[in-house]
């Protein structure tokens, strides 16, 4: 394991273009050292999937991805039999011989030339290690959320026809959460917890300034600030870090060098998706004046 | 430090964070990983391996405070409080801190700002050794000593006068900023010395630090409110998707004629696997009165802002308040204002009262019936919020009997706390008996577990 310290995993963060506070770098190194997954929840858009990708990047691991939805079963999420192959090889296998056979074909359509492998095995099987990660996981129902269970804490899956599989290493599982409802006690026991909450200003503009190259240091930090000026709001849905930097590069393309309040009404519709929070906002900077930010 | 670990788990458990063993057992697993001296490297490992809920954080985070407080006094430090030489007057010491506080944050030296603070809490908070108390006097008392107001004004006269004009900053926040620091330091600094005098376990007790979803609505202090209303939204969102999950998997799922015969032919005509219909989602109908007279109007308020952060739960829901009479106010909360904006006109422009503003159930009841009773249809539900403190007025139950007879379900939530029901004016149980369910609700666990299962 590449991971030899907290500061390290930050600095390696870092280097890759993700820009992490004391509490991500020490999470993700506590999981790659204990071996454990990592239950990543926070409002939608504060980097929780780039985060798992961010570290099968820097470590040159494969991601292997499993996107939850209401409905994934075990055929979608571990393994499933190629039926399809199954039903010809019985059917070569009729033409030829006849009942005799049958103890022969059944273990021959039950072995692993007839496994399709889903995502959550597959990260078991491949020989170098992989980043496992599991993405929004609150969407599955409490009944699928079963099927991880062996898979994150025992990192082994059990087939009925083949047995048990053995890992042939431990990937480094990340599970992400939109938080829309209360995962079971079961699977959060098994992981480490991670809350990825919009960033404060200071990382926030840091943010800016990273990705978005050529925006003032000024005014990066008038964009961290009125921006989470506007989270405080109550409003439908709070601006993401990426709308932050769309606004932010669109700002930069405007050749705008510095805030004011008429800019701010004019673009408000690149950080708001709803029109009634960009007219309460709208409402909000006209009465306060410089108000926010 | 182990048996420190065991402690602060075990009051964790007691404030109702569930901390399983095996998570004890990663947090200790954790530990000979991490530098322990570093404190926020020592915290976030065990916030991963013991708090699994984001709402648990907060309290998480006051408690370590009171299990691990900062370093003990260090050289610098004790050099200032020990010096028998130099024994300023108080308003001499005060003027000075109050300059080495400005420096400190002008400079940006948290350390500088920290011996500053610690210095005036020994001198100022004068603090009683034994004595069983949380501390938010002494803090009190240091705050007024230094004198936030002059703090502040010193800081913004600084600023004017530093280099830092690059950046335009905005002086409320600036300041804001600056006093929750102050305070922070301040009250951490507080709590470390009672630690030292009393022990983690006994201030902990003391402190007596809830959840938010613990907090009595009714007597909630302006904090514990805010923090209630952090996690309002997030447990509004989970309630409706865990809603509209139980009506779908309650009905059954019909076949899918059509697609399954699609995909057998693929499988020779054999039906491989058989497809259900989706179930149509059926949502509830909802109608809410509730009492807003003085006593219980921040429970009426919560209420309302549950239910209505989570209206996608629900195909209709229409809320009226009442006092002595009864008005209607589903129409502030359909426009494009916030709950927040919808709340303040309900408190504003409701028309409820029509003699004396004292609350009088009977009367509202039957305003009620003759002015809104087609709001109830055999989908509705019914929700009261009240005490049933009647006043000592007729309380006319058999207008709820006949509410109930025309509703689906009819439910009354109580914010006082059970041992008060039927004591002196309430008249809860006469309403009970025309209710299908009568609940304790003071806190927003309990309004929690009533949606989940009443509605």
């Amino acid at each position: 394991m590449k991971f030899d310290s907290i500061s390290s995993v930050e600095d390696q963060l870092r280097a890759n273009g993700y820009l992490p506070n004391k509490e991500i770098a020490t999470v993700v190194y506590l999981a790659a050292r204990l071996e454990k997954p990592v239950l990543i929840e926070g409002p939608a858009g504060t980097g929780k999937t780039e985060l798992a990708k961010t570290v099968a990047a820097m470590t040159a691991m494969d991601l292997i991805r499993l996107q939850c939805y209401e409905g994934l079963d075990e055929s979608k999420a571990l393994y499933e039999w190629n039926y399809r192959k199954q039903l010809l090889r019985i059917q070569a296998t009729k033409d030829v011989a006849g009942e005799a056979n049958w103890d022969l074909l059944s273990e021959d359509i039950f072995s692993e030339e007839y496994l399709l492998e889903r995502p959550l095995l597959r990260a078991l099987r491949t020989p170098r290690q992989s980043v496992l990660l599991i993405d929004e996981v609150d969407r599955l129902e409490v009944e699928a959320e079963a099927l991880l269970l062996e898979v994150l804490s025992d990192f082994q899956v059990s087939i009925p026809e083949l047995g048990t599989v053995a890992p042939k290493q431990i990937p480094l599982v990340f599970l992400t959460s939109n938080g829309t409802r209360d995962l079971s006690e079961a699977l959060k026991r098994r992981c480490l917890f991670l809350y990825i909450d919009y960033p404060d200003i200071e990382r926030e503009k840091e943010i800016i300034d990273t990705k978005i190259t050529g925006v003032e240091e000024a005014l990066a930090r008038q964009i961290a600030e009125f921006v989470s000026g506007l989270r405080a709001l109550d409003i439908k849905k709070k601006p993401s870090i990426s709308e932050t930097l769309d606004w932010a590069a669109s700002l930069l393309e405007m050749g705008v060098g510095s805030l004011d309040k008429d800019i701010k009404r004019e673009t408000l519709s690149i950080l708001l998706k709803y029109r009634s929070d960009i007219h309460a906002v709208r409402k909000h900077l006209d009465s306060k004046g410089r108000g926010i930010g | 430090m182990n048996d420190q670990l065991l402690a602060f788990v075990d009051v964790l458990r007691e404030g109702n964070v569930k901390v399983s063993q095996a998570e004890v057992v990663d947090a200790y697993g954790a530990l000979p990983l991490i530098d322990v001296m570093d404190r926020s490297e020592f915290r976030e490992t065990l916030a991963a391996t013991l708090i699994k809920d984001v709402k648990h954080r907060a309290l998480f985070d006051r408690l370590f405070d009171v299990f691990f407080p900062l370093g003990p006094t260090n050289a610098e430090e004790s050099e200032f409080v020990n010096d028998p030489e130099h024994t300023p007057s108080s308003e001499d010491l005060a003027d000075e801190l109050r300059e080495q506080i400005v420096d400190a944050l002008l400079e940006n030296d948290l350390l500088a700002l920290r011996l500053a603070l610690r210095r005036a809490v020994t001198r100022f908070a004068g603090i009683e050794k034994g004595r069983p108390v949380g501390g938010v006097y002494y803090t009190y008392r240091t705050l007024r000593q230094i004198d936030l107001e002059e703090v502040l004004k010193g800081f913004l006269y600084g600023l004017s006068f530093g280099e830092d004009t690059t950046v335009e900053r905005d002086r409320t926040k600036a300041t804001e900023g600056v006093s929750r620091l102050i305070r922070s330091e301040v009250e951490s600094e507080v709590l470390r010395r009672l630690v030292g005098d009393r022990g983690s376990r006994a201030v902990a007790k003391t402190l007596a630090l809830k959840l938010p979803e613990d907090v009595d609505i009714v007597h909630a202090s302006k904090d514990e409110l805010e923090a209630l209303h952090k996690v309002m939204e997030p447990l509004a969102r989970k309630l409706a998707s865990r809603l509209a999950q139980r009506h779908i998997s309650q009905r059954d799922a019909s076949l899918d004629f059509r697609r399954t015969v699609r995909e057998a032919m693929s499988y020779g005509g054999t039906p491989a696997r058989v497809y259900f219909r989706k179930p149509k989602v059926s949502k509830p109908e909802v109608v809410l009165l509730s009492d807003i007279s003085g006593s219980v109007a921040s429970f009426a308020r919560f209420t309302m802002q549950l239910l209505y952060a989570m209206t996608n739960a629900f195909s209709k829901i229409r809320s009226f308040v009442f006092i002595d009479t009864v008005d209607e106010v589903t129409k502030y909360f359909s426009g494009g204002e916030s709950i927040q904006g919808a709340l303040l006109q309900v408190t504003t422009k409701a028309k409820v009262v029509g003699l004396d503003g004292h609350s009088d159930y009977g009367n509202s009841l039957s305003v009620f019936e003759e002015r809104y009773l087609e709001a109830i249809t055999k989908r509705t539900t019914v929700i009261v919020c009240g005490d049933a403190r009647n006043n000592y007025h007729p309380p006319q139950e058999e207008v709820l009997g006949r509410i109930k007879d025309r509703a689906k379900k009819v439910f009354w939530l109580n914010p006082e706390p059970k041992s008060y029901w039927n004591s002196g004016d309430s008249v809860v149980s006469i309403y009970g008996q025309f209710c299908d369910g009568v609940f304790e609700c003071r806190t927003l666990r309990q309004l929690e577990e009533f949606v989940v299962r009443g509605v």
